[in-house]
């Protein structure tokens, strides 16, 4: 009898709670949107008027992110599909090995990371390039090994019918390894992409002309600009993420296993 | 004659580049194994790896132990000693500590109540999900300015853990949520029928069942703290933070603006150490769990 009430009790408030909770959870997102079309005391859209006709910086930093993001997504996968194959299918010596340093690299902070990388790319005269943001991204040891990892479920007998057909790996993992992992490219894909939409190190250190630099950087010096231009910029910063989001979110949740 | 001569004797010279070039490539594409191709898969990425992340770091290493740039004597520990008793980057280690401590068991039991209730009680409501997810993408530069309204009165860390746990509980909740839905709903789905004590019960039996996952969340929040710098980096501006915020990135990218390379390679070695120990340390508990 006990039981039965307490049951009664707890089932709606456990709704209710976990409700609650999401929508405290958006509420930040929520109140940013709304914050954009705040002017004084009164709704308006002046400072979507002034971002989007008064402040031409904007484009040219929307245009960077783009930019980046796009390539360096692209670029990640082309570089960690083939090395996750190779990790799955390839023996070598070391091969548990390398795999842990992948491991480990991909727990690294960034800030360990960034006195590495600042060296490596003033050596070869990258520094405040474009391509001194985007080749040490390329390489992300993340995207390597959670595509191994989704890897694991791929039956290798159906390689080895393919290599009947084919003698070529690039052939083989396009066409047979690319349709099984489609989910978790998705997945990784997604999640690099707003990771570097979201950078702000790099283009901070990596380079000294704000020409180069981001949108994610135009923010954190917003002291420089018009105030009101900063909420507005803030809801199209997150637009492109949120409509990825809305596209992917499936593959999202299914694609990162660890 | 001799102009033949030499021409003969250049045909010779294309046949035998060619046959050299042709046994070249039959070496390249029948020869060497399967399994050596599938090695050179491999070859872009160890590249890149190499040199962006290896052979640097080893030099991030040599700078650590060396007097200066200019003045390459080796100075032994000496940085490492300085370094340790810098009352800045003690305090960024307290910091960063405590957010470890603190925050991430906060962030994994809460994301193990959300996972729990959502697989179990809110199964119909599968965009619930989405709202935890969500802020995980968002990003952070484009939040910060309504976070600094909502809580600039707060004069404590409190919103850098806030913000820690919204933007690092949608990575947890995935990863949690995939490892019950591989579990056997019926027993649970007979446990909840059962009743409340029932349930509690079966929760004994299946966190256990969980656990390799669990570790692993929490391996990753651990490191998920460590970045936490772009946040608090965002939250605070360009001003010097206060100090319960002065977490090892503050230190690292002030050192990193004073080009002040021993201090900064002694401390990335330094947070390199404590990171591969706390991996080293959660491998090896999980390792000994599951045996």
């Amino acid at each position: 009898m006990r039981i039965k009430k307490q049951k009664k009790i707890t089932f709606p408030a456990i709704k209710a709670t976990v409700f609650l909770l999401a929508v405290v959870f958006l509420i930040p997102v929520v109140l940013t949107a709304l914050a954009s079309f705040r002017n004084g005391n009164q709704i308006s859209l002046k400072g979507y008027q002034q971002l989007f006709f008064n402040c031409f910086p904007f484009y040219r930093l929307f245009w960077n992110s783009v930019f980046y993001s796009v390539i360096i997504t692209i670029g990640t996968v082309l570089i960690s599909v083939p090395a996750a194959f190779a990790f799955k299918f390839a023996s070598f010596k070391g091969k548990g090995v390398l795999f842990v340093i992948y491991i480990i690299l991909m727990m690294m902070p960034l800030q360990v990371m960034l006195l590495p990388n600042y060296i490596g790319l003033r050596d070869m005269g990258l520094l405040y390039k474009r391509i001194g943001i985007i080749l040490p991204l390329i390489f992300s040891p993340f995207a390597v090994v959670v595509t191994h990892q989704y890897m694991k479920e791929i039956d290798s007998s159906v390689i080895e019918s393919a290599r009947l057909d084919t003698n070529s790996v690039l052939k083989i993992i396009y066409h047979c390894v690319l349709p099984q992992i489609k989910v978790c490219i998705a997945a990784v894909a997604l999640f690099v992409y707003a990771d570097i939409w979201n950078m702000v190190e790099q283009p901070m250190i990596y380079l000294d002309d704000d020409r180069l630099r981001t949108l994610s950087t135009f923010i954190v010096q917003a002291d420089q600009y018009d105030k009101s231009v900063m909420m507005p910029a803030s809801v199209m910063f997150m637009v492109p993420v949120f409509i990825f989001y809305l596209l992917f979110h499936e593959e999202l949740k299914e694609g990162l296993k660890l | 004659m001799m102009t033949q001569n030499k021409a003969i004797n250049n045909s010779e010279k294309k046949y035998k580049a060619k046959a050299f070039t042709k046994s070249l490539n039959y070496r390249a594409l029948g020869k060497i194994n399967w399994n050596r191709r599938c090695i050179l898969c491999l070859i872009p990425s160890l590249l890149g790896m190499t040199i962006f992340f290896f052979w640097p770091f080893l030099r991030v290493l040599y700078y650590s132990v060396i007097n200066d740039q200019f003045n390459k004597k080796f100075a032994g520990f000496r940085n490492y000693l300085d370094t340790l008793s810098n009352p800045h980057f003690q305090l960024a280690m307290k910091n960063s500590l405590l957010l470890i401590l603190i925050g991430v068991p906060l962030l994994v039991i809460l994301a193990l109540i959300i996972s729990l209730l959502l697989a179990y009680y809110l199964e119909r409501y599968p965009s619930l999900q989405d709202a935890f997810i969500l802020p995980m993408l968002i990003p952070t530069a484009s939040i910060v300015l309504i976070w600094q309204e909502l809580f600039g009165r707060f004069h404590s860390a409190v919103p850098i853990y806030l913000l820690f746990i919204w933007k690092n509980i949608g990575i947890c909740i995935i990863l949690l949520t995939a490892a019950l839905t591989t579990l056997d709903k019926n027993a649970l789905e007979a446990a909840k029928i059962d009743g409340a004590r029932a349930f509690m019960l079966h929760l004994k039996i299946t966190l256990p069942m969980i656990l390799p996952s669990i570790f692993f969340t929490v391996l990753l929040s651990i490191v998920n703290s460590f970045r936490i710098f772009k946040e608090s980096y965002l939250y605070y501006g360009n001003k010097y933070p206060p100090d319960h915020s002065y977490t090892l990135q503050y230190y690292m990218n002030n050192n990193f603006l004073k080009f002040n390379y021993q201090a900064l390679a002694s401390g990335s070695i330094l947070t390199t150490l404590l990171i591969l120990l706390i991996v080293g340390a959660g491998l090896r508990l999980q390792r000994r769990y599951q045996s």
